[in-house]
């Protein structure tokens, strides 16, 4: 190959390296005047299917709080248990292993309860600000329970309450309830102080008869 | 009109710029290290299939509680997210099956390019289908697989004229891509974290290491000790910042390196991001010089088998043709003894017809051997049960990848 052509073929590949790095820079940078003018390329540019660059690769704001999702069930005859955490096995075992699918089992029940509560978010930014009080729940929960997340969440729920009814001797389980807590750490300037309290945030759904299953 | 001097500064930019490019094109830079990057990654993902192996059918069976997300509308998104499709989900087994063929024909070194696109493909879709458990380890390896496609660090004379050519420049900038991409990460993730509330006041580290599901029993003691929380805290950000400048110089990323791989060790057993903490690990091979790989893949992966003498009887070429048969990659010589090398050599027909009589022993231990190899383990086992001559020159001649 001619030496002339081969360096054009270099050139042409280096000026694509550059744009390429300056585009999931420019993707990835805060607003600033360079991204305002090429942002429309860049955007079409970084294909979400193949060079997608989500922001938890960035490892961003820890958080501050912990994630909970706490379930309750009824059996016939109506008793209801009392709450629990599915997720606090998951994450004693993911402790004392850490090559085990524990861990990812933690995040998939987490992430249950995560997308729920960014649906309801989503719902309740929809619903007219005049709708109030007890009918804006209750709208905002009838819209909730249509959604593909909240039937995940109650398929979810419901097995782990079979299961945990089976084991303990229970009768069947009829109906399932849940809720997202975010159990807050003690804040730094606090960490000293012997009464600190740890605040906790949570988020209650609406109850719904058991998933059919085994 | 124009300075003397500007113009043979002018001169000198260009035959800089010449050479670069020449040497872009003439060959690969990084031959070596791109097959250890491309291992180390398919090694990861290995691990990782494994590891989600015992609960794989809550994250990708038909009951799994991931909502499967919309295929892509994309023609590329959509072959990458087709495991989403309804009608795809009962076959779900059938990717993880696919995923484990690619990576050990990747692991194998046998038709690299094909296994990097089987890979790919793999890959995306069994992320895309259990995206709730996915991190940013799984984006990463993503984007690094993408690069790996374009890499084909061949130097045959099959690779010579313009095709070979164009296939130096492109693996080449492939590499350099990858090399690019992991410093945007620490460019990235290190402003991004100057901006945030926590990591500039230097408590960042308290709060990962009090978020139950980002700590242990071990963390929660070295959170409790003000000076590790802010010299952790202002450490990694400092890590991250000095990281996308300081690594392109060969001296400053021995220490770099090291130093990250401490991080990302703490990353993936105190935090508990196993996958995150190990990806980045893998991801720093691309990074490393060339001799340096080539040192790495010599001791994983051993190279073949020098026979000091031709075969001369009818039964020694028999032998002889049945071995070149089942030596894929070329590891198979015939030398003579002078120039043989120490500890690869079999020597004379004796040790030949020994090797005939007892191949059909030796080959299915030979078989174990070339399995644990593939992940890796292969040269330990060795070690601690040393093989049969005879075993180990038919090990020598399986397929491995150099």
């Amino acid at each position: 190959m001619k030496t002339i052509l081969r360096r054009f073929a270099v050139a042409i590949a280096l000026g694509w390296l550059v744009w390429h790095v300056l585009a999931i820079l420019l993707h990835q940078g805060p607003a600033n005047p360079l991204k305002s003018a090429a942002g429309g390329a860049v955007k079409r540019y970084v294909h979400p299917a193949l060079i997608d660059q989500r922001f938890s690769m960035f490892a961003p704001e820890p958080s501050t709080s912990s994630l909970k999702f706490l379930y309750r069930y009824e059996v016939e005859g109506g008793a209801w248990s009392s709450w629990r955490d599915a997720g606090a096995g998951l994450l004693a075992d993911h402790q004392a292993n850490r090559f085990s699918p524990k861990g990812h089992l933690l995040w998939m029940h987490q992430g249950v309860a995560r997308n729920l509560v960014r649906q309801m978010a989503e719902i309740d930014a929809a619903l007219p600000a005049a709708l109030r009080g007890p009918p804006r729940t209750r709208e905002l929960h009838r819209r909730l329970m249509e959604t593909p997340d909240y039937a995940l969440a109650r398929r979810y729920v419901s097995d782990l309450a079979r299961d945990e009814a089976r084991r303990s001797g229970g009768g069947p389980v009829c109906r399932v309830e849940f809720l997202y807590a975010a159990v807050a750490c003690v804040p730094f300037s606090q960490r000293s102080q012997p009464d600190a309290a740890q605040r906790v945030e949570y988020v209650k759904f609406p109850a719904a008869s058991v998933f059919p299953g085994p | 009109m124009y300075s003397p001097k500007l113009l043979c500064h002018l001169r000198w930019l260009f035959e800089v710029a010449g050479r670069g490019a020449d040497r872009l094109s003439e060959a690969p830079t990084h031959p070596h290290t791109i097959v250890l990057f491309k291992k180390a990654t398919y090694l990861w993902l290995l691990f990782v299939l494994l590891l989600l192996l015992p609960a794989a059918p809550h994250f990708w069976g038909p009951e799994a509680y991931v909502l499967a997300l919309p295929a892509d509308s994309s023609p590329v998104g959509s072959a990458l997210t087709v495991m989403n499709h309804p009608a795809m989900v009962p076959y779900w087994p059938a990717f993880l099956i696919g995923q484990f063929a690619a990576l050990l024909l990747g692991l194998s070194g046998h038709c690299p390019r094909l296994a990097a696109i089987a890979v790919f493909f793999f890959t995306k879709n069994l992320q895309a289908r259990g995206w709730v458990v996915m991190n940013g380890g799984n984006n990463l390896v993503e984007l690094m697989l993408l690069y790996q496609i374009f890499m084909a660090p061949s130097t045959g004379a099959s690779r010579r004229g313009t095709l070979g050519t164009l296939n130096n420049v492109v693996t080449n900038v492939a590499f350099l891509a990858a090399r690019c991409q992991l410093a945007v990460v620490y460019l990235v993730s290190g402003l991004a974290k100057l901006e945030g509330a926590l990591w500039p006041r230097g408590v960042a580290l308290y709060y990962v290491l009090n978020t139950d599901e980002y700590t242990h029993p071990w963390g929660r003691t070295l959170a409790s000790s003000d000076l590790l929380v802010a010299l952790g805290t202002y450490g990694t950000v400092a890590f991250m910042l000095a990281f996308p400048w300081l690594v392109w110089f060969r001296k400053a990323r021995v220490a770099l390196l090291p130093v990250g791989a401490l991080l990302h060790l703490n990353i993936a057993f105190l935090m508990g991001l196993v996958d995150f903490g190990t990806v980045m690990l893998a991801c720093y091979t691309v990074f490393f010089a060339d001799r340096w790989s080539k040192a790495v893949l010599r001791a994983v992966w051993p190279t073949g088998v020098v026979l000091v003498e031709a075969p001369r009887s009818a039964g020694e070429q028999a032998l002889y043709a049945l071995l070149r048969a089942l030596d894929w990659r070329g590891a198979l010589q015939v030398t003579p003894r002078d120039e043989a090398p120490p500890g690869l050599a079999l020597q004379g027909p004796s040790a030949q017809r020994a090797l005939l009589a007892r191949l059909p022993l030796a080959l299915p231990l030979v078989g174990l051997y070339a399995a644990l190899d593939y992940v890796g383990l292969g040269r330990t086992l060795a070690r601690l049960v040393p093989l049969p001559s005879e075993c180990r020159v038919v090990r020598g001649l399986l397929p491995r990848a150099t």
